[in-house]
């Protein structure tokens, strides 16, 4: 059963009425990432029929459109004005197949593609959201500016919340410049270990790195600038940095675009496993990997991408990481089935908290309950 | 501004809960009157009130036994950092303790490959800088107290500075953090890598002014200090002109490390008490600084200085070394004191705007200011819309402090009207509490306020700061039953 709101206001009559039912509902935009989307659930919450008008306001970095807007159209739009998402979010497409997704899905599931370290996460953009709560309520929370530190962050707990605390409508973005030019240098990396050590000495370097990321024996180095100024900042990290080659311009753009959405780096019927970790416990969860599992890293080596064949489905990926990190690393399965559940339980203290938190937003738990953190309510 | 009523019962049991936590704390409690006077007030110097007494924990372990006591005795809590809040949020009751956080004064530990630095809440922001400088590393938000304010006090209330157009508030520096609930659990939220599993609980935490945990960790992000750091000082003859030129520079694409602005009267005040070589006959200064290399810095103050000229510029200055690019500041970061020279006494107000509001809602703030009978110099981080109006009086001359809070309220007010918001970096405490309706809606505001039920439903943590009520969270609890069966049937009921 689907049901498909052209309004805020009939959205949140729906809600309203699954909330007395007791009846949960699969909260998704445009379906676009099934690995971490809601779930099963008495009926689908279809929000395409909620549209809106996109203020885009380059001078003031400010960006407010509807939840339903495509990411892909919204990165050409900000693109037009010399400006992007800073935070990158990954597309889709590459891993799952559905499409670019919405916007609305890329802040609910919260996801920061290579720039993450240099520029932010997707959290540290998102200035102001409406929605609907589990309640039916109509909510408007965080604010159209770019400072703003009025009242609970809600704009940071619902960003990432997967859905499972009030359904967005409006989001308001800080949007910033895109750097006209960019190379990309590539430099030899045998190890994880290496490579990290390597991404750190250049993480020191003063010049406008923008990615350090590592796959196939190489570390790959984004550098964005000005046209003018691009050459010197080649040349100063190369001076600091082993030898290596050069990737320019658009070659180097597809370059990244694929390290963020894994295009190209993830064969088809692999299954994705995502871990956000300490950089220097990469090289501990890459010794832990048996030999059919391959390794990507991003953000200087503090996300590592687990790559494995069906037949090591039965990897507990959750234990390596702990294993590598202790309890400051985790685990995720974006894509792929198996025996191990997709994400491990919070630790006891978070996920008790976080379950009162789900229940303040959405006591009768019908906001997609299996997408809730800990799994279903 | 009205605060809860004092609760006689436990006002009554002064000495048995000294007496109480003097065993939780045994050379850490302070109850004699001259003894908790000196807490009695923090940076809004407006409010003053005694607390029953003050506890100066030690660690995380005292922290979660004395909250745990608190919990089970009915006994209100006010935490405190360095007390430098200009918004009231260390502000004791009069039935509650203060938990003052300053011994908690260590640098844990600084991990340079993962880019991060452990500290206790009561470390000071500029501290934290400073153990790091020799390896090159900084921590990037600098409030303009930060020789003062501490770390604890920076993650209640999400501070600011000068840098958080390019490097952000407190939240987007904060990694994890250990809290302690009010019932005594000790959490970890986040840690020194990039991204927590669940709820952001860590970005709800930051900036929640001291309602729903205590600090006794905070993880911070580290970066590399700048290699290169220059400033231009650029004065124009209307405050139109420059802040035009502010929107011109950001819609060509720079971000400025700083873009700060300030209005005649500040100039005048900062140029007499700093010497900081102010032109005096301009309108409108601002101080734009890049940062990072060489290459970098050179190109964007070209394109700055170019697009000044295009907005009338009529003073145009570069530093061009250390010295002088720190003089060029020592005007602005002085300003607060200047205006405190040629006033009595100044009432920093805090309200963020879209930036294209600005000449609008200065019209607004001198009209408000003159129609109580007041002055005010004008300060602000400009690139971000973040106003910092100081409006001057004499705190002798009766009626003149309501009359610069009336003042403060109505700028407020119409920073809202314009598109904004009610505070920037200063938070809410019990200064804006009363216009936070102006801001949200009534829902929004039960959202929100609803959320201390998760955290602290019996309303011990810093009642009567930020929301003008607090949800009563036994009746949700009771909404939440639904055909006779509860959602979480696990969780304890109130």
């Amino acid at each position: 059963m689907a049901c498909r709101p052209a309004t805020t206001e009939q959205l949140a009559e729906v809600i309203r009425d699954a909330a007395a039912h007791g009846r949960s509902l699969a909260v998704s935009g445009s379906g676009s990432r099934p690995g971490i989307g809601p779930g099963p659930a008495e009926a689908d919450l279809d929000l395409t029929g909620l549209g809106g008008s996109i203020d885009h306001d380059p001078a003031e970095l400010l960006l407010t459109l509807p939840a339903s807007a495509p990411l892909d159209h919204v990165e050409r739009l900000l693109a037009q004005s010399g400006q992007c998402l800073a935070f990158e979010p990954p597309s889709p497409d590459a891993i799952w197949g559905l499409g670019h997704g919405t916007i609305g899905g890329a802040i609910a599931s919260g996801l920061s593609g290579p720039r993450r370290p240099f520029a932010g996460a997707c959290r540290d953009h998102v200035l102001g959201l409406s929605g609907v709560t589990g309640r039916g309520e109509i909510l408007t929370a965080g604010g159209k500016v770019l400072k703003n530190v009025t009242g609970f962050d809600l704009p940071r707990l619902l960003t990432g919340s997967r859905g499972t605390l009030a359904v967005l409508t409006q989001i308001t973005l800080k949007v910033l410049p895109l750097a006209p030019a960019q190379a990309t240098l590539l430099l030899p990396a045998d190890t994880p270990a290496k490579a990290v050590r390597i991404m750190a000495d250049a993480l020191m370097i003063d010049g406008g790195i923008t990615g350090a990321a590592w796959s196939e024996g190489a570390v790959q180095l984004r550098i964005e600038a000005s046209a003018a100024v691009l050459p010197a900042l080649v040349d100063a990290a190369r001076a600091r940095l082993p030898a290596g080659q050069l990737i320019e311009g658009d070659a180097s753009r597809a370059l990244w675009a694929a390290i963020a959405s894994l295009h190209g780096h993830a064969r088809a019927d692999e299954i994705i496993w995502r871990c956000p970790l300490p950089a220097s416990r990469a090289p501990a969860l890459a010794a832990l990997l048996p030999p059919a599992a391959r390794l990507r890293l991003d953000w200087a080596g503090a996300l590592a991408w687990v790559l494995l064949p069906a037949s090591a489905a039965d990897l507990d990926v959750h234990a390596l990481v702990a294993q590598a990190a202790g309890r400051e690393g985790h685990a995720e399965r974006l894509r792929g089935d198996g025996p191990i559940p997709a994400r491990a339980p919070l630790e006891p203290g978070v996920a008790a908290l976080s379950a009162r938190v789900k229940a303040l937003f959405d006591p009768a738990g019908i906001l997609s309950p299996a997408a809730a953190p800990g799994g279903a309510a | 501004m009205k605060m809860p009523e004092p609760d006689a019962a436990v006002m009554a049991r002064q000495v048995e809960i000294a007496a109480a936590l003097g065993t939780i704390v045994p050379d850490g409690v302070i109850a004699d009157v001259d003894g908790v006077s000196p807490y009695g007030s923090d940076g809004l110097v407006m409010y003053r009130q005694s607390p029953l007494a003050v506890v100066l924990p030690r660690t995380t372990e005292q922290v979660s036994r004395v909250l745990a006591w608190c919990h089970a005795n009915g006994v209100k809590v006010v935490a405190r950092g360095s007390g430098t809040s200009l918004s009231g949020g260390a502000l004791p009751l009069a039935d509650g303790i203060v938990l003052g956080m300053a011994r908690f004064n260590r640098i844990l530990r600084v991990d340079y490959d993962n880019r991060c630095a452990v500290v206790q809440p009561g470390v000071t922001n500029l501290a934290v800088s400073q153990a790091i400088a020799h390896k090159g590393f900084y921590y990037a938000p600098d409030p303009s107290s930060q020789i003062a304010c501490s770390i604890g006090g920076n993650v209640a209330e999400n501070a600011g500075g000068v840098h958080c157009l390019k490097y952000g508030t407190t939240s987007p520096n904060l990694l994890g953090v250990e809290l302690v609930l009010i019932d005594g659990t000790v959490l970890r939220l986040g840690g020194p890598g990039q991204e927590q599993a669940g709820y952001d609980l860590l970005g709800l935490v930051c900036g929640s002014e001291g309602l729903l945990g205590v600090v006794t960790e905070a993880t911070v992000r580290i970066l590399p200090k700048p290699a290169t750091q220059r400033a231009l000082l650029l004065g124009f003859p209307s405050v139109a002109d420059a802040s035009d030129c502010v929107a011109a520079i950001i819609a060509a694409g720079i971000i400025p490390a700083g873009l700060e602005m300030m209005d005649a009267p500040a100039i005048r005040a900062a140029e007499d008490f700093v010497q900081a070589g102010y032109p005096t006959d301009v309108a409108a200064l601002m101080i734009a600084e890049a940062d990072g290399s060489a290459a970098e810095v050179d190109d964007q103050l070209a394109r700055i200085t170019q697009i000044a000229k295009a907005h009338n510029c009529t003073h145009l200055r570069a530093s061009t070394d250390e010295a002088q690019r720190l003089l060029f500041w020592a005007g602005r970061k002085a300003a607060f004191p200047a205006v405190g020279r040629i006033a009595s006494d100044y009432y920093c107000v805090d309200g963020t705007i879209p930036r294209r509001q600005l000449g609008a809602v200065l019209g607004e703030i001198s009209a408000i200011v003159a129609r109580h009978g007041l002055g005010v110099a004008n300060v602000f981080h400009a690139g971000d819309g973040n106003l910092h109006p100081l409006v001057m009086y004499d705190a002798s001359v009766p009626g003149q402090t309501a009359a610069a809070e009336a003042a403060g309220a109505a700028i407020l007010k119409a920073c809202v009207d314009a598109g904004g918001v009610l505070t920037g970096e200063h938070g809410v405490g019990v200064e804006k509490r009363d216009l936070m309706e102006h801001q949200f809606s009534a829902i929004d505001l039960a959202v929100q306020s609803r959320l201390k039920c998760a955290f602290d439903a019996h309303g011990l943590l810093n009642p009567g700061k930020l929301f003008p009520t607090l949800s009563r969270c036994a009746e949700m609890n009771a909404m939440h039953v639904h055909g006779g069966r509860l959602p979480f049937p696990e969780l304890p009921r109130f």
